[in-house]
């Protein structure tokens, strides 16, 4: 059963070109999905949508089968889905405990202020960051270190879905390889649906599904089985 | 929570900006506190005064409304008499009130002291009419004789003017034919307690009483007449006090006379009026009330007694804090200080929070992005300024507390050195000679003090003690809820402006 599902999607920054044209997707737990396309093919736009950061022009878009248009995009972005970002989005004057912390503050996740750091860190601690590095600001991190805080902060308050945006753009290849181990164990060890937009071809490797997207239009109109 | 956590650690981020606000918001709190304490101590001094001196009331015959009043008014119109006077002063609202008659009269083989007092007295015939600077006028007398309902009122006695220095002062019991005159007029006419005078009507030598000199008055007033006209009645050894029962028969008989002296039926009736009204001029009654917020049931209830529309009601409040025309002034000088305050520090502080707001557009995008909402983030935007604001107003009020007492002394000596130099500028303006405006300090007026009106300046207050109290705290408090509020719109209608996405993307 798909946990994201687009039907019919349409998405266009003017009125005379759709970035996005006809697009269905599902997307289901415990699996790892690629959005793979050229640069300007709409990828980020088809990242944004799901993430709720944009609105479908047409067509629709169910998370467990409700609309996203008629859900509260705020409490959608803050529980439901954890957001990866390329450039890691995170706030430089926090520490990564912090940062971690923050997203928990603003999820409906309660628990005591002890509690959310004993998660943070062990939840930064999975992802190779250990407590010395949590307690330092985010620009005394290098860029996989906060890649790796960005996703202890995109799994705080326990969202099934994933979504990473280029998560290994900025990497070099060892880095990149520990990032997509950490992304594929949490499709297949935690059963969350992770879609990962991306140009590498070793993430191309490891995802359970690939998605090519060509002009705005799914290729073949079909997903890709490896 | 996690809000005022979050504001907490951004405002310790942004170390330099915020101590930048700070210090424009406690300048402007600073100068709010000064001129918040000013107004309000100006305000509970000049209550103080009032609240202090009791508000003096009077009834005065608009002479242009009953020129103007329709002939049904005026049928309607009833001249002031002391039976309504009793009525009127029989309230709840008053807490005690006086009534005085005058009228001039003319002695028998008695001299008037003339203005000129190196000069021989004047020849108190009646063919000397016009007949010079302290003769007799018209149907004048040489005397004012005065009558009073509580001789406790005769301002001239309690502030020491005149004292009794042989005999005694009428009692306002006294109904006999009685007379208390000045010392000067004693020695005159050499005349002594006990020694009998002759007085009448100047318009009727027919109508004489005879009066028995009660008691001598010495008086220390200033004997120079400011007049156009300096009539003798008009210096203040020439008045003579007595009873309501000795005044009455002298009104009572003028009016006869004048009403006598008219032919024509139309004449008289106009005439009459006219008469009426020297009666009501000749009356005075002063009504005392606790507070100047009894006033307007005071008027309803006079003017439902039956008071005349005709009559204004006057008040002494202006009279009483006239000198504190400078506190006044500073007064309101402080209002409108503050409003421009308010102004100016809305439009600065909302110019900052704008560039500061810009400037975390990035982190309000990182915010929105990851769930927080709008309202959220207006918050905690609007506690960082809050937690600004109330370290300002703590440093503020600690400041304004020291600089408001010396500001206060500096712009109030201003303030009277420049109301001095006006009243100087005015009297140079007229060349040599007095030509100052009376002072109106003490509330007296009408006839009976004719003789002796108190010219030259003020004597200013020139203390003004300004305090913080709790209210001031509040007003200082609601100053800083607006500049925080001002902040928070601003911030409301910037962030709503700001997609997450499109921050995001443009940053990438």
């Amino acid at each position: 059963m798909s946990i994201i599902k687009l039907e019919n999607v349409y998405f266009s920054y003017t009125a005379d070109k759709d970035v996005l044209k006809d697009i269905d997707m599902e997307f289901e737990k415990g699996k790892v999905y690629g959005v793979f396309g050229k640069s300007g093919a709409g990828k980020s736009t088809l990242l944004s949508l799901i993430a709720g950061l944009e609105t479908v022009k047409k067509g629709q878009i169910l998370y467990k089968g409700k609309n996203l248009n008629k859900m509260n995009k705020d409490d959608y972005r803050s529980n439901e889905i954890g957001v990866i970002f390329q450039s890691y989005n995170l706030l430089p004057h926090l520490t990564a405990l912090e940062n971690v912390v923050l997203s928990m503050d603003i999820s409906k996740v309660k628990m005591s202020n002890k509690k959310q750091e004993e998660l943070a860190i062990k939840l930064l601690d999975r992802v190779g960051i250990d407590e010395e590095k949590a307690k330092r600001k985010i620009l005394q991190l290098s860029g996989g270190e906060q890649q790796r805080v960005s996703i202890a902060r995109a799994l705080s308050y326990g969202a099934e879905v994933i979504l990473a945006d280029e998560p290994t753009g900025n990497l070099d290849k060892e880095t990149e390889n520990e990032i997509i181990e950490i992304l594929t164990s949490l499709a297949h060890d935690d059963n969350k649906c992770v879609i990962i937009i991306s140009h590498s071809s070793k993430i191309k490797q490891k995802v359970d599904i690939l998605y090519y997207l060509v002009n705005g239009k799914l290729e073949d109109s079909k997903a890709s089985k490896k | 929570m996690y809000i005022i956590k979050n504001a907490y650690l951004s405002l310790v981020r942004g170390k330099g900006r915020n101590i930048l606000i700070g210090i424009i918001i406690t300048a402007i709190i600073v100068s709010a506190c000064i001129a918040l304490s000013i107004k309000d101590s100006s305000d509970a001094l000049i209550q103080s005064y009032i609240n202090s001196n009791l508000l003096e009331i009077s009834f005065t015959l608009d002479t242009m409304s009953y020129r103007d009043a329709t002939d049904e008014e005026k049928a309607e119109y009833e001249s002031l008499t002391i039976e309504k006077v009793i009525e009127y002063g029989d309230s709840d609202y008053v807490t005690d009130y006086y009534y005085t008659m005058e009228t001039t009269v003319s002695g028998t083989d008695l001299t008037a002291i003339s203005y000129d007092l190196d000069s021989d007295s004047s020849d108190n015939s009646s063919d000397d009419k016009f007949g010079g600077q302290s003769g007799s006028f018209g149907s004048i007398g040489d005397f004012r004789l005065s009558a009073y309902s509580n001789a406790a009122y005769i301002n001239d006695f309690v502030d020491g003017v005149k004292k009794i220095i042989d005999g005694s002062m009428i009692e306002s019991d006294n109904t006999d034919a009685v007379i208390v005159i000045s010392e000067e007029l004693a020695l005159e006419n050499d005349l002594k307690v006990g020694d009998e005078v002759e007085l009448y009507l100047p318009s009727d030598e027919t109508v004489a009483y005879t009066f028995t000199i009660l008691g001598i008055y010495s008086d220390d007033s200033e004997v120079e007449s400011n007049n156009f006209i300096s009539m003798n009645a008009t210096n203040s050894r020439n008045q003579i006090y007595t009873n309501f029962t000795s005044i009455e028969a002298f009104i009572e008989a003028e009016s006869n006379v004048t009403d006598d002296d008219t032919t024509d039926d139309a004449d008289k009736e106009d005439f009459g009026h006219g008469m009426m009204m020297q009666t009501s001029e000749g009356l005075t009654a002063k009504f005392y009330l606790e507070s100047s917020s009894d006033l307007e049931a005071y008027e309803a209830e006079v003017r439902s007694k039956g008071l005349s529309d005709l009559y204004q009601i006057t008040t002494n409040e202006d009279e009483v804090t006239a000198t504190l025309e400078p506190i006044k002034n500073l007064s309101s000088f402080s209002v409108s200080f503050l409003i421009i305050i308010l102004i100016v520090g809305a439009v600065v502080i909302g110019i900052i929070n704008m560039i500061n707001i810009r400037e975390r557009k990035y982190e309000i995008g990182v915010l929105r992005a990851i769930g927080m909402n709008k309202l959220k983030v207006t918050m905690q935007i609007v506690a960082e300024i809050f937690m600004v604001s109330l370290g300002s107003l703590i440093i503020g009020i600690t400041i304004g507390v020291l600089l408001s007492q010396p500001v206060t002394n500096s712009m109030l000596a201003n303030e009277i050195e420049s109301m001095n130099s006006e009243q100087s500028s005015q009297t140079e303006n007229f060349g040599s000679g007095n030509f100052e405006r009376p002072s109106m300090n003490g509330g007296r007026g009408g006839m009976n003090d004719i003789g002796d009106i108190n010219y030259g300046s003020l004597d200013y207050v020139d203390t003004l003690n300004v305090s913080l109290d709790i209210k001031t705290i509040f007003e200082l408090l609601l100053v800083c809820i607006t500049l925080t509020t001002v902040s928070g719109v601003i911030s409301v209608l910037f962030i709503n402006k700001y997609e997450p996405n499109k921050i995001l993307q443009n940053r990438a």
